[in-house]
């Protein structure tokens, strides 16, 4: 019995190391060719060392840091602020949808859960946000639209109260007589941090890989996020080259590894924070916690 | 009298009993009415021949007209089909990889390990879908890519026109997407099987069941309802494509456009130069139609067999 | 420390409450803001909301806007506001929520003016034109405003930049030279596919024909009457016959010789599938050569480009059709003062000083005089290509032949130009703007079609013996007979009124 247990777990480690290594070559495919000399990549060919390494892609993307750093600060702004709504948001709708007794909660269930399977397209909400709130070429046009509140999101915390606080702990509260926000703040939350933690993760990933607002809302340098300035400058290295008079550096200009390294640019601070939130993410997802 | 007064005295208590936690909700249903439900009035466009000097509700009424291009031509089979055949393939292969690698991961005693595994497998979902087509573009291209360059040689094998031979893309789709999604999915399904009371699996043990029966009768239930949920999710968003998969990564190749024409990518490049916003929200509106009546069939399937877990 | 957590959590609350409020009211305050702003403005100077929709780097816009609005103030009474860098998306989603925009620029081949026109996102120009801007009216040629005429009105002043195109292949210089090209006459396939053999020959390792990410820009002089779908195959012609291009002589001619290239060595295999742009593939050796497009100065502006020096061989002289004039500017219908907008559209077009501004930006800032007589100009010190706060795209601009030269063009550049666009051979069916909108269904099906076959066809991936019955097939399922059909009508009709 236990050598046959030992066997089963030497074999499931190597598919898991198979399929770990399944997920991160590519990327290291990424990482190299952006650090490999345009003229070898071009001759040669992809491969994961480089044969001569080049860091002219990533010294031209440095060179233009006023954008770089500028786009880093629009999207931890955007990230942060959008995040800490989102969340709060989120909380306080799907809080009082997981009160069993909650009247119209199916109702309000249903209104929530409609919202992921219709929508009325770009051009009317586009109106909506710009006619009605001017966000257009703010700061809140990369945070507001779409992103500040997600149904998916609402069904996975609520399914986490259901599940996880024990009705008792809240009536207890209530007995002593605490009202229900300071409920919600004082024992609901703290005993949340696994949800907390995997929303802030999918959240924050949402706003941080979002350019789409930036394509639809923004169009002045000062408002770019780290992946507008990326997606704009991808499309700009034709237009650029197109665009120079007389730049001898411009022509000099590396697109194709110059692409592999805004790629790794944009996705470094993500893959830098996501372990930190990761070790709640499996508490954290409860999905369709059998509700009552 | 009594009665009626003292029913509207409950009402009345029941309401301020509750009024807090309307109030809390308040500010997401605000949000949700105006970013998700105004807009729906733009649905009216399908049905409207666009004048933007009228504007929106005053443009000229022209019927079912702008949904016609949809139909015009037999692409309107090979789009669905490669829609729905996708999304179901995905659905299917995406749950079973996703449960296996989590009842594999559930299964594995060392921690750290186990932890290792769970951060590294998620590395792909944080990937956003344009640099996974370089990705795959650095591995397939034909000159330059590194299964021509270096791997097809290895084995003697002549180079492979990736981008010129549709037989191969249905399988690169499927394990692109399958890369991408995997781990997500598999966490989730982890979480889940974490939540399963270990006293089951002990009492198992007791009756003298086997690791595999462990599985089929306590696991495999035990992930019931998170597999339905989920799938309800996805049956609502199988007309709908992602656009970077099936654009972007097969690099618009025209050659392998039946096997990766989408609803989506059939809308983009058909309207990009026309410009026409009546055809693209009559697109739009056949496909959320679409999606939601099958996910209502879908979840009353799901209501009759066990009321408790469909989604509403 | 549950009750320290819970005060955090309680503050982290009430701050994202306070900015939830302060956001409520900064949009109302700001938009009370607005409304008293604009009233005000209408009252004394309105501002011309002008778009440039093109990528670019966006950072002294409003410095330029505002040098641009000092001068403007005196000249018409009205203030510029400038956006750069707006995508299609942003464009079309302007033009349909109807928010603040009077002048923009629309591509033929991104949207088409006769559909903006129909739809009425632009207004007619006839009488504003008139009354103010007679001096565009007498420099812009009659045939030129054919071609931005739809339904007898006039919707747009065309970019006074090249109007016609030859048709050739540009090659690497140095090779050219090495293997005794002579790229002085004009040649046919069958003479070019010789040189090529003798680039393959001195050069083993470099294609001698490559792609342009994907695409190839293919030697043929048809006139594309819009869309490519139903054209005159050969605008140096007189015939005024629509034909399927796909299944024309001259498509086949090209795309045979494409697929042979391909199989004897000459032509970069599965080029289709590149995302390499031709001047990198040169400058990095891989190329030697692609087909082009020739006008006036280009040859100065590919040595830059590809970093290498350039010279092309013209395969088809030099023709202009409709789609080479009509790129436009326009007024939108969201203008409140169209008057101002085509007072402003006037000065862009025909004021040295405002053309500068708005196509190189600042003097100082961004360029500098290097010969001031022969107007000559180059980066500004410490700026180049690579960190202007303004790219410069001077041809999408109304009129960049007043502006200044860069250092490397040839001084004389503009006048060249201006000679280029007269000597070309007009289409005969140059003027003629191709209104779709009876046939969108069809149209909609046969750009799938297209997009199908089109790229590997041109890049010789594929037999055009095989493929090419077979997309003409699907074409004519998709209904291509019926768009060419409708064209002929609407082009006889033309031709009748305007013979």
């Amino acid at each position: 019995m236990v050598e046959k247990s030992k066997t089963f777990q030497i074999i499931a480690h190597a598919i898991m190391i198979l399929l770990c290594l399944f997920c991160i070559i590519p990327i290291l495919l990424l990482i190299s060719s952006s650090i490999t000399a345009e003229n070898v990549l071009m001759k040669s060919g992809y491969s994961f060392i480089p044969r001569k390494i080049d860091l002219i892609a990533y010294k031209y993307l440095l060179f233009d840091t006023n954008s770089i750093v500028r786009g880093y600060t629009v999207s931890i702004v955007v990230t942060v602020i959008g995040t800490l709504i989102n969340l709060t948001l989120t909380t306080l709708l799907a809080y009082p949808l997981s009160k069993k007794n909650l009247p119209g909660r199916n109702i309000l269930a249903f209104f929530v859960f409609f919202t992921m399977l219709f929508n009325g397209g770009l051009v009317p909400s586009y109106m909506m946000w710009t006619q009605t709130f001017h966000i257009k070429n703010t700061i809140w046009a990369l945070i507001i639209p779409n992103l500040m509140l997600g149904a998916f999101n609402v069904i996975m915390m609520r399914a986490y109260f259901t599940t996880n606080i024990p009705e008792e702990v809240m009536e207890a509260a209530k007995v002593d007589g605490a009202g229900e926000m300071k409920i919600l703040l004082r024992i609901v939350l703290p005993m949340s941090l696994p949800i907390l933690a995997t929303l802030v993760l999918l959240v924050g990933l949402g706003y941080w890989n979002d350019w789409i607002n930036g394509l639809y809302y923004v169009n002045k340098d000062e408002f770019y996020s780290i992946q507008v300035f990326l997606n704009k400058m991808l499309q700009n290295i034709e237009m650029l080259r197109k665009a120079a008079a007389a730049g001898a550096s411009a022509a000099s200009m590396p697109s194709t590894a110059i692409r592999m390294a805004v790629a790794v640019i944009g996705a470094v601070p993500i893959l830098i924070v996501y372990p930190f939130f990761q070790r709640y993410f499996v508490k954290g997802i409860v999905i369709g916690a059998v509700k009552g | 009298m009594n009665k009626t007064s003292s029913k509207l005295k409950h009402k009345l208590r029941q309401f301020k009993k509750f009024l807090p936690f309307y109030l809390m909700m308040l500010p997401g249903i605000l949000y949700l009415i105006i970013n998700n439900y105004i807009p729906m009035f733009g649905i009216v466009m399908a049905f409207k021949k666009f004048d933007y000097k009228l504007g929106m509700f005053k443009s000229p009424n022209i019927g079912f007209k702008n949904f016609e291009f949809l139909f015009a031509t037999k692409d309107a089979f090979t789009i669905t089909r490669n829609t729905l055949a996708y999304n179901a393939v995905f659905i299917i292969i995406g749950t079973a990889v996703s449960i296996a690698v989590a009842i594999l991961l559930n299964e594995i005693r060392a921690d750290k390990a186990k932890k290792m595994y769970q951060t590294v497998i998620l590395i792909p979902f944080l990937i956003s879908i344009v640099v996974v087509s370089y990705i795959v573009y650095g591995f397939l291209n034909t000159q330059t890519g590194y299964l021509n360059q270096t791997i097809l040689p290895l084995f003697g094998r002549k180079s492979i026109s990736w981008y010129s031979e549709p037989k191969y893309w249905p399988f690169i789709l499927v394990i692109v997407q399958l890369w991408k999604s995997f781990g997500y999915n598999c966490i989730i399904y982890y979480a889940t099987l974490v939540g399963i009371d270990k006293g089951y699996y002990e009492a198992a043990v007791i009756d003298g069941a086997g690791r595999f029966q462990q599985i089929r009768y306590i696991t495999l239930p035990g992930l019931k309802v998170t597999v339905i949920t989920l799938t309800l999710m996805a049956i609502g968003r199988i007309f709908y494509s992602d656009f970077g998969l099936f654009y972007q990564v097969p690099m618009n190749s025209g050659v392998l456009v039946d096997v990766t024409n989408t609803i989506d990518t059939y809308v983009y490049r058909g309207l990009t130069q026309l410009n026409n916003l009546g055809m693209a929200a009559a697109a739009g509106f056949y496909q959320s139609v679409v999606g939601f009546l099958l996910v209502l069939t879908a979840n009353g399937i799901v209501r009759r067999f066990s009321k408790e877990n469909a989604l509403f | 420390m549950k009750t320290i957590f819970g005060k955090k959590i309680t503050a982290l609350f009430l701050t994202i409450a306070m900015l939830t409020v302060a956001l409520a009211g900064c949009s109302s305050s700001g938009k009370k803001g607005d409304e008293t702003q604009t009233q005000g403005k209408e009252e004394d100077t309105y501002t011309v909301t002008i778009y440039a929709p093109y990528a670019a780097t966006t950072e002294d816009c409003d410095a330029i806007a505002a040098k641009v609005s000092e001068i403007t103030e005196k000249l018409i009474g009205c203030k510029v506001e400038l956006a750069r860098n707006v995508t299609k998306e942003q464009l079309n989603l302007a033009l349909t929520s109807g928010e603040k925009l009077d002048l923009f620029y629309a591509f033929p081949w991104e949207v088409s003016l006769p559909s903006m026109a129909s739809s009425n996102q632009i207004v007619a120009i006839d009488d504003l034109l008139k009354q103010y801007g007679p001096d565009m009216l007498s420099s812009i040629s009659a045939d030129d405003f054919k071609c931005v005429t739809v339904g007898g009105k006039v919707y747009g002043i065309p970019m006074n930049k090249d109007k016609a195109q030859a048709r050739g292949f540009l090659m690497d210089k140095a090779i050219a030279d090495e293997v005794g090209i002579d790229y002085t006459v004009k040649k046919t396939y069958a003479e070019l596919e010789a040189d090529l053999q003798k680039v393959k020959e001195a050069h083993p390792d470099i294609w001698p024909i490559v792609a342009n990410a994907g695409t190839m820009m293919r030697p043929l002089p048809a006139d594309t009457l819009g869309d490519s779908l139903g054209v005159l195959e050969n605008a140096l012609l007189d015939s005024t016959q629509i034909v399927n291009l796909y299944d024309s002589q001259s498509y086949k001619e090209y795309a045979s010789y494409m697929y042979k290239w391909v199989q004897n060595g000459l032509m970069m295999p599965d080029a289709a599938n590149t995302t390499e742009s031709y001047d990198t593939l040169i400058r990095s050796g891989v190329g030697f050569g692609t087909f082009t497009p020739i006008k006036a100065g280009f040859e100065a502006e590919e040595t830059r480009k590809c970093g290498k020096d350039i010279v092309a061989v013209t395969m088809y002289d030099a023709h202009s059709i409709t789609t080479m004039v009509n790129a436009a500017w326009c007024i939108a219908n969201n203008s409140k003062k169209p008057d101002k907008a085509m007072q402003m559209l006037n000065l862009m077009y025909t004021n040295p000083e405002i053309a500068n501004l708005l196509v190189n930006g600042i003097e100082g800032k961004n360029y500098k005089y290097v010969d001031k007589d022969k107007n000559i100009i180059a980066y500004a010190d410490g700026v180049d290509a690579s960190n202007t706060g303004y790219s410069v795209v001077g041809w999408a601009w109304p009129n960049e032949q007043i502006t200044s030269v860069w250092q490397g063009d040839d001084p004389d550049v503009w006048t060249k130009l201006g000679e280029f666009n007269k000597s070309a051979k007009s289409s005969p069916a140059k003027g003629f703007v191709w209104d779709n909108s009876n046939v969108l269904n069809e149209v909609t099906a046969c750009q799938n079609v297209v997009s199908k076959y089109e790229a590997s066809l041109d890049c010789g991936s594929v037999n055009p013996d095989e493929a090419l019955p077979k997309m003409n097939d699907e074409l004519k399922a998709a209904g291509l007979d019926t768009i060419i059909t409708e064209k002929q009508k609407q082009l006889d009709a033309w031709l009748a009124a305007n013979k």
